[in-house]
């Protein structure tokens, strides 16, 4: 009789030694490669930016609401170095065109989270919230003068890329931007400047009015866009004609 | 052991099997979101979470689809073979999560059913609109139907051809998520060792299974009519036989296992297990009987059943012994039917 091969039956109660050996051996070899993968994959992930959301942290904020070039609250105090605020609603929403037209130019108090990069700031609003304190007395925000521009960038919707979705770009949130540029949420574009640093464009008509709809088309791509471009308080406005957007 | 016995039950190997499994994937997914948090705080949890799952599916696929070959080009790795289907429903329910995480991210909170907002958010021929979504939801449902099929119950039901050919389709599902991810995340995630990583799975797989193919050309060629009696075909030599270890042949288009037991019996039964068709000329004389390497199932070789209370049987072949050549009928016996062993003269 030939010397017995070792051969595994899966119901029986010990394999051979020689058969766990290998197992084992197989089993660690292949629990380590993949704790390897998992390692290098997460390790090797693009940059994202500093933006948060301060989610479930619901504060009081005060100041002037402006309509256009999209709602805004100038507060009436700094808040990390922010006095400019763009507002929208909670989800995938916009900020509402009717509250926003009622209380423009009014002081008001709010509810809300705060959302914000290095760079802009901004709240979701509880929109039950808001108290009207009387017609502000404040100026509107300083408006430069409009300079042509032709800007290569990516539109996205301000909510996530301003802190919501850490990325909030690119892609893999194409579906993401699409829902909440049809939501309200004003279109940004991202570029970067010549200083190489990245730069937020707040996207509106011609005419100053909100476009969403419109640019919903290009989220996500690679997009040449050209306008007037003028600074409204610290925010970078880019006057477009939608239909002249091309890919590149 | 038997399907209408629940014979791939539960068992101590398996218990092992399974926590091992899943200590591995909790490890897993605490590593990428525990690392990725440590390198980048602000990166959003639910994106790191939704990528976590995402990459220890495409892991886990890729380890299932090699476990196959792996087993048929050296038989220690069956013991990872004889569970696989519950690494096949874990990969299922982690891809399940990914999807679950990502449709509650991107898709939910507008006024669009995020379903449809699958469908309807990419669309087009340029890259950057490329409906990677799309794929990904195919291989999910693809997988989905795998899941939901593992069992023997349905294996019995639907009977192991049709199993097993419904279950061919995880290769479509590794195709369509291939696009999905190359589409999708590699879109964004530009750093060149996404690229490679993904390209090494798919280069070890095919090679892995294209390895496997071309050590099979050749094993189990039909074999030669008997000169004296054309009823019979030659086999192989008495020397070739090997106690309790079967030889592989093909006999009228039909797979057989020839073995040696019990000392000087030799009898020829169906090379295909009643089970998952798995490869009995791979398997051993144990206890008894034939056993398939892949799962245990047992057949007795003068006649082709499983020992009681179990109920398979595989066609048996007659056979002879003429001048130390081992002769195999080229029509098979009805499953089940009794054969005298022929004895070797050794
Ligand atoms: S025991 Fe499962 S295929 Fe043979």
């Amino acid at each position: 009789m030939s010397e017995e091969k070792p051969f595994f039956i899966g119901w029986e109660s010990k394999p051979a030694p020689v058969i766990s050996a290998f197992t084992k051996k197989a089993t660690l070899g292949l629990l380590v490669a993949s704790l390897v993968v998992a390692g290098l994959v997460t390790a090797m992930q693009g940059a994202v930016s500093s933006g948060r959301f301060e989610f479930g942290n619901v504060k009081d904020f005060s100041g002037v609401l402006i309509k256009s070039p999209a709602p805004m609250l100038v507060s009436d105090q700094e808040i990390d170095g922010e006095k400019i605020f763009y507002l929208v609603a909670p989800l995938k929403n916009g900020f509402s065109a009717e509250l926003a037209e009622k209380h423009h130019l009014q002081q008001v108090s709010l509810k809300g989270t705060l959302i914000g990069n290095d760079m802009e700031s901004m709240i979701e609003v509880q929109e039950d919230t808001i108290v009207s304190k009387g017609v502000a007395n404040a100026t509107p925000l300083e408006e430069s003068s409009g300079t042509p521009v032709t800007i290569r960038g990516e539109i996205v919707d301000s909510k996530c890329h301003l802190g919501v979705m850490n990325p909030g770009r690119f892609k893999p949130h194409r579906a993401c931007a699409i829902q909440c540029l049809s939501g309200g949420i004003p279109p940004i574009l991202v570029a970067q400047t010549a200083e190489g640093i990245l730069a937020n464009y707040l996207i509106v008509g011609l005419d100053g009015k909100a476009i969403h709809e419109e640019v919903i088309e290009f989220a996500a791509e690679p997009v040449e866009v050209s306008g007037t471009l003028k600074t409204i308080g610290d925010r970078l406005v880019l006057y477009i004609n939608p239909e002249t957007i091309k890919r590149f | 052991m038997s399907v209408a016995y629940q014979a791939v039950g539960w068992n101590a190997f398996k218990k092992r099997h399974d926590l091992v499994l899943v200590a591995a994937i909790l490890a897993f997914i605490a590593i990428f979101v525990g690392v990725g948090l440590a390198i980048q705080p602000t990166f959003t949890v639910e994106i790191l979470l939704m990528r976590a799952f995402a990459v220890a599916a495409i892991t886990l696929l890729h380890i299932i689809l090699a476990i196959g070959p792996l087993a048929r080009l050296n038989d220690r790795w069956l013991p990872l073979l004889y569970n696989r289907r519950h690494l096949g429903v874990a990969m299922f329910l982690l891809a399940f999560i990914h999807s679950a995480l990502a449709i509650l991210t991107y898709h939910v909170g507008s006024a669009l059913n995020p379903i449809v907002s699958i469908f309807t958010s990419d669309a087009g021929a340029r890259m950057s609109a490329f409906p990677f979504q799309t794929f990904g939801f195919g291989a999910l449902m693809i997988l989905f139907v795998m899941a939901a099929t593992s069992h023997d119950f349905w294996l019995a039901n639907l009977t192991a051809p049709v199993w097993k050919t419904l279950h061919m389709l995880v290769y479509v599902a590794y195709i369509m998520l291939v696009i999905h991810v190359a589409f999708g995340v590699l879109q964004s995630e530009t750093s060149p060792v996404y690229a490679s990583l993904m390209g090494l799975g798919i280069l070890g797989i095919m090679g892995l299974h294209l390895r496997t193919g071309w050590g099979q050309v050749g094993l189990e060629t039909e074999a030669p009519i008997c000169e004296d009696d054309d009823d019979f075909v030659d086999v192989c030599a008495l020397a070739d036989l090997e106690e309790n270890l079967p030889f592989g042949a093909s006999v009228g288009g039909e797979r057989v296992a020839v073995i040696r037991y019990e000392g000087n019996k030799v009898s020829c039964i169906s090379g295909v297990c009643q089970h998952q068709n798995g490869p009995l000329a791979e398997g051993q004389f144990k206890h008894g009987c034939l056993t398939c390497p892949w799962h245990g199932y047992q057949y007795k070789p003068h006649d082709g059943t499983s020992p009681e209370p179990f109920t398979e049987k595989i066609p048996t072949f007659n056979l002879k012994i003429v001048d130390g050549r081992v002769l195999v009928k080229n029509k098979p016996n009805p499953a089940g039917t009794p054969v005298e062993p022929a004895i070797c003269p050794c």
